[in-house]
């Protein structure tokens, strides 16, 4: 009976929590959109709050934003607070934190990051959503393709009228780099990743092969090398590429494919795009320089492998791995890493992937012009950070390029010691025709989507390539119809 | 209630049934109304997108209704006519599978063995461990130089496969997986249920005679059926919410070998953009369990034991 | 005394083989646990080696030390929102399926049938119109946007209803008869008697809510604001992709749903013992 009694007892205090529980929600509702009210209309005061913090700097901070408002010409976002969604990486990443240093230096703009996770292809992308749902969002960033989607969701601010009003010469900066849909501008790229071969110099050194040159590092050579590298005892290969959509097109791109014919319709049935995919699977299964997908799926192989594990002669991928080369404390390694161009078919031109990073801004910005400042700001002056970024600009000269080089790019890599002229034939080539890592165009996620099922089964040997390619043009030509 | 009784008794029947009527509601209310707003609403809107032709909730304003197009679009289309297949075959294969094990390791667990808390601990850890995490573990146990490929190795197989990225391994794999995942669930839940059979009747069939398997066949399993039940059509909804699973394990690959409908309906919603068209296979697949689940709830008196 | 001894030694073998069925479970789990411990080349190069050669503790120190993200205040969060919810839905989701199983209204059956068909909802087709709604109710970037969807599941509605059900009308006929009404019926006659499930409840609640991830990531948007789940991804993503930490983070996550499960524990033993139906 005591028990019986205790236990009804517990349930009324139960209750009792759970309705102040609920009196407890409508209170925090109230005082979260109260201050997110607070913090749309009066950046400035969230701004003087923040300073507070550090007296020193407050007085400075208010009279600097009291000489803004009289001082127009020279910064005229001064003091004005914009919201960056970025994904984890980049916002607590040092580069960002430079760059919102920068831009504050140079604009007196204020940026405070909105930091959302990355998702992986075929997941909810949270940044596009809030945007559709209106949610107010000053700057964004992704890739010149990844844009595309935001452009179709109609969430991005046309920037040809931007740039007008500032004066602003995007063209004039950025050049083919632009992100341009049906006319207009969308973005302004701040860097290009560009494809490079990296290798590790101790796997050249033990197997007695010369240092590559990157003068005529055509496929040709690339495969001749990395089969003098392998060695299966040590459990080396030569070469090491990963499982993205690009590696089943690039020797068509390479050779002058392109994803789309004239009349719009899918290109996969060129024989250009069946001797690309026979090329690029053929490298693991008949050449065997690299794990074969199959080994290279189920071993899990992750894409910092060349560096983590030193089994690999050489790699073949975008300049962005680059990063991790100097990360000592996370990859420890005691050989050297050489840097060159990526390879490309005997008798073609040169040529390579490429794909830039742009910043963009919503349409649901209330600042636009702000926001756009500060991204003309960030994507002019990002490449001298020090953090390895290829710049995305056609207006800077050959010495402004060298003394880059020089000064900021090489210096993460002074381990392995990479000359000028390295990161110059690299990434610095004028004449190497750059070529869209990404298919950009109807249907183009669901394509992508059908050139890996496909590829890889193809390249696990559980369809043959007539199939292979019929099925890719078949799937291909659907997406575009659906896309429409 | 009796057929004789006279009339004023039956009218004091419906007011005892009107007052029932009224406690029943007013308990079920404050359920309703937030049942309404989180659950009901979303899915109203959803099954009315399932009749539109919107991509991007930003230009609702370009988005027609286009009646049952979605749908003809669905059941003309190859791909994803394959992914329901698919996701019949992962049901057909995981709901029996989750049933049986669930209950065989519960009723041991609750027939008294040694360390039962250890035992207990040891099915409950994979229900509630990070799916990402377990994916990279599974994946690293069925590669290259894992202990599967070894052992397959050393029964002198020349070739084994690499279970995960085989065309015809590579499902039935994902969901063993998903059932080591998501036992845990089964088994606690028919744990709960097991412990509220009578002892008493245990004890007096015990007395009587009847055999182990006896005592299982007509007192325990009768005496858990609504458990049953109830685990029967959450073990089928669950193998149809299996997104976050084979996401992590493979993908939907090797081509298209586990692209079932959870991953199809996300792909065509959130990669493709087609909300109007991937709210239509949403809604097929609702139906489809709908109808499932009703000839259950009209079957259930032939077994379920209330 | 003979049967006694054959049945402790079949107890014995049954608890061998169900051991042995449960180290198939747990391995992973091992394997989970020991990486954490691992430095990062190591838990790809030596992936089935489960006593590392090295075991170091700095992914925990990364963790926790982590000079950009309040770790804690993310456990903090996620405690509180898990409990507000396990409060709430023991609450409503009771005191529901006790209406749909004990009480006989008109419509009973088919009200219930009506919202068990929202279960078979493929739950992201709902993502967006969620978030829509939930900008509406200004509980956008509040814990409520994770707990209220929560309560109002019909899940655990189903199974507690299920659960009432096993219980004898017979038990509750009686105190009817005694005058009791509904209320009393449901808080001290049913309520006690259905522990086993409530826990059942609370414990898969909390695993739930604990682990969800898509919620937290859509509806939540300040980093102070935000859950356990998502602030691990958020974590593990900053520093590449390293499998170490990785498996750090999960096992940091896992250990509040460990001790509940332990301390729940107690709640099954003392089912064992005390027959539902003795009253």
């Amino acid at each position: 009976m005591k028990r019986k009694r205790l236990l009804a007892l517990s349930l009324c205090a139960a209750m009792a929590v759970t309705s102040l529980a609920g009196c407890g929600a409508a209170k925090d509702t109230e005082s979260s959109t109260a201050q997110t009210t607070e913090n749309t209309e009066a950046p400035a005061k969230a701004e003087e709050e923040v300073k507070a913090e550090e007296p020193a700097e407050s007085s400075e901070a208010s009279t600097e934003q009291e000489s803004a408002e009289a001082n127009t010409s020279d910064k005229p976002f001064e003091g004005v607070t914009l919201k960056y969604a970025t994904t984890q990486t980049a916002s607590t990443g040092e580069e960002n934190l430079k760059l919102i240093e920068l831009v504050k230096e140079q604009t007196g703009i204020e940026i405070e990051f909105y930091v959302i996770p990355s998702a992986k292809a075929g997941e909810v992308d949270k940044t596009l959503v809030s945007l559709m749902a209106g949610d107010e969002i000053d700057l964004i960033y992704n890739t010149k393709p990844g844009l595309k989607t935001f452009y179709n969701a109609g969430v991005l601010e046309p920037m040809n009228a931007l740039a007008a009003n500032a004066g602003y010469d995007i063209k004039g900066t950025y050049g083919d780099y632009v992100p341009e849909f049906d006319g207009d501008v969308y973005g302004l790229p701040a860097f290009s990743d560009i494809w490079i071969t990296l290798y590790n110099k101790q796997i050249f050194d033990d197997a007695g092969v010369p240092y590559p040159e990157a003068e005529g590092w055509t496929w040709e050579k690339y495969i001749e090398t990395a089969q003098k590298l392998n060695n299966p005892e040590k459990g080396i290969y030569g070469s090491l590429m990963l499982d993205y959509d690009c590696y089943n097109y690039m020797y068509a791109l390479q050779k002058g494919w392109e994803p789309y014919k004239a009349d719009g319709t899918a290109n996969f049935d060129d024989p250009l795009f069946k001797e690309s995919l026979e090329f690029f699977y053929g490298l693991g299964n008949t050449e065997k320089i690299q794990p074969s997908i199959l080994e290279f799926k189920a071993a899990n192989i992750p894409w910092n492998a060349f560096v983590s594990t030193g089994q690999y002669g050489m790699f073949m991928c975008g300049g962005w791995v680059t990063s991790v080369l100097n990360q000592f404390d996370k990859y420890p390694r005691d050989w050297k890493v050489g840097l060159l161009p990526m390879p490309y078919p005997e008798g073609c031109d040169k040529s390579t992937l490429t794909v830039p990073g742009c910043y963009a801004v919503p349409v649901t910005s209330k600042n636009k012009e702000a926001a756009f400042a500060a991204e003309a700001c960030m994507a002019e002056n990002q490449y001298t950070l020090g953090m390895g970024r290829v710049p995305a600009r056609v207006d800077l000269s050959e010495e402004e390029i060298n003394s880059y080089i020089e000064e900021s790019l090489a210096k993460p890599f002074e381990f392995d010691a990479l000359s000028v002229d390295d990161f110059k034939t690299a990434w610095f080539d004028g004449g190497r025709t750059a070529l869209s890592e990404k298919i950009i165009g109807y249907g183009d996620a669901a394509i992508s989507q059908a050139v890996i099922e496909e590829g890889q089964l193809y390249g696990q040997d559980a369809q043959d390539i007539d199939t292979t390619v019929s099925k890719i043009q078949e799937r291909a030509n659907k997406a575009i119809e659906e896309d429409k | 209630m009796k057929n004789n009784t006279g009339k004023k008794m039956r009218v004091s029947v419906s007011t005892a049934q009107k007052k029932e009527n009224f406690t029943g509601y007013a308990f079920v209310l404050p359920y309703l109304l937030g049942f309404l707003i989180f659950q009901g609403l979303p899915f109203f809107i959803a099954m009315v997108l399932g009749f539109t032709n919107a991509r991007y909730i930003s230009k609702l304003e370009e988005v027609e209704f286009i009646g049952l197009s979605n749908f003809i679009r669905m059941f003309q289309d190859t791909d994803t006519m394959k992914a329901l297949g698919r996701t019949g075959m992962y049901t057909l294969m995981y709901v029996p599978l989750i049933m049986v094990c669930g209950f065989f390791i519960a009723y041991m667990v609750n027939k008294g063995i040694h360390l039962t808390k250890m035992v207990r601990s040891m099915f409950f850890l994979p229900y509630v461990s990070n799916m990402v995490a377990v994916a990279v573990v599974f994946k690293l146990l069925l590669g290259p130089g894992g202990p599967v490929v070894n052992l397959l190795l050393k029964m002198g197989m020349e070739e084994p496969p690499y279970l995960l990225y085989g065309l015809n391994t590579a499902l039935p794999t994902v969901v063993c997986i998903a059932v080591w995942k998501g036992i845990g669930l089964n088994f606690i839940t028919y744990l709960a249920a097991l412990q509220n059979v009578s002892s008493d009747l245990l004890e007096a069939a015990q007395i009587d005679g009847a055999t182990k398997w006896e005592r299982i066949r007509h007192i325990i399993i009768p005496s858990v059926s609504p458990t049953t039940f109830f685990l029967l059509i959450s073990s089928i909804i669950t193998s149809l919410q299996n997104f976050t699973t084979i996401q992590a394990l493979t993908g939907g690959g090797p081509g298209q070998a586990t692209t079932v409908m959870s991953i199809n309906i996300i792909r065509t919603a959130f990669s493709n953009y087609q909300t109007g068209y991937a709210s239509a296979q949403a809604l097929v697949m609702f139906l489809i369990v709908l109808v499932i689940t009703l000839i259950q709830w009209r079957g259930q008196k032939k077994w379920v034991n209330y | 005394m003979n049967t006694k001894q054959k049945n402790n030694i079949m107890s014995w073998v049954w608890t061998a083989i169900l051991i042995i069925i449960g180290i198939v479970c747990v391995y992973p789990f091992l394997f989970m646990l020991s990486s954490s411990f691992k430095v990062s080349g190591d838990v790809l190069s030596k992936p089935l080696q489960l006593i590392p050669d090295t075991i170091t503790f700095s992914n925990f120190k990364d963790l926790f030390g982590d000079p950009y993200y309040d770790f804690g205040k993310w456990y903090m969060n996620t405690i509180v929102m898990t409990a507000v919810t396990i409060g709430l839905k023991v609450f409503v989701v009771s005191i529901t399926a006790y209406a749909f199983s004990k009480i006989n209204f008109k419509g009973r059956d088919a009200i219930f049938l009506v919202l068990l068909t929202t279960l078979m909802i493929p739950g992201d087709i709902m993502l967006i119109p969620r978030y829509i709604i939930f900008k509406q109710l200004h509980i956008l970037d509040t814990m409520w946007s994770l707990a209220l969807p929560a309560t109002f599941d019909i899940y655990f509605v189903f199974m507690m209803r299920q659960a009432f059900i096993g219980i004898p009308d017979s038990i509750s006929e009686a105190a009817k008869i005694d005058g009791c009404g509904h209320f009393i019926i449901y808080s001290r006659i049913i309520l006690p008697l259905a522990k086993p499930s409530i826990v059942t409840m609370i414990l898969f609640t909390f695993v739930w809510s604990w682990n969800d991830y898509m919620g937290p990531y859509i509806f939540i948007s300040s980093l102070e604001k935000q859950m356990l789940s998502v602030g691990i991804k958020l974590f593990t993503e900053g520093t590449v992709t390293d499998p170490a930490l990785q498996m750090a983070a999960a096992t940091v996550v896992l250990i509040p749903v460990l001790v509940l499960f332990f301390f729940s524990q107690k709640y099954f033993v003392e089912g064992v013992n005390s027959s539902a139906v003795k009253g």
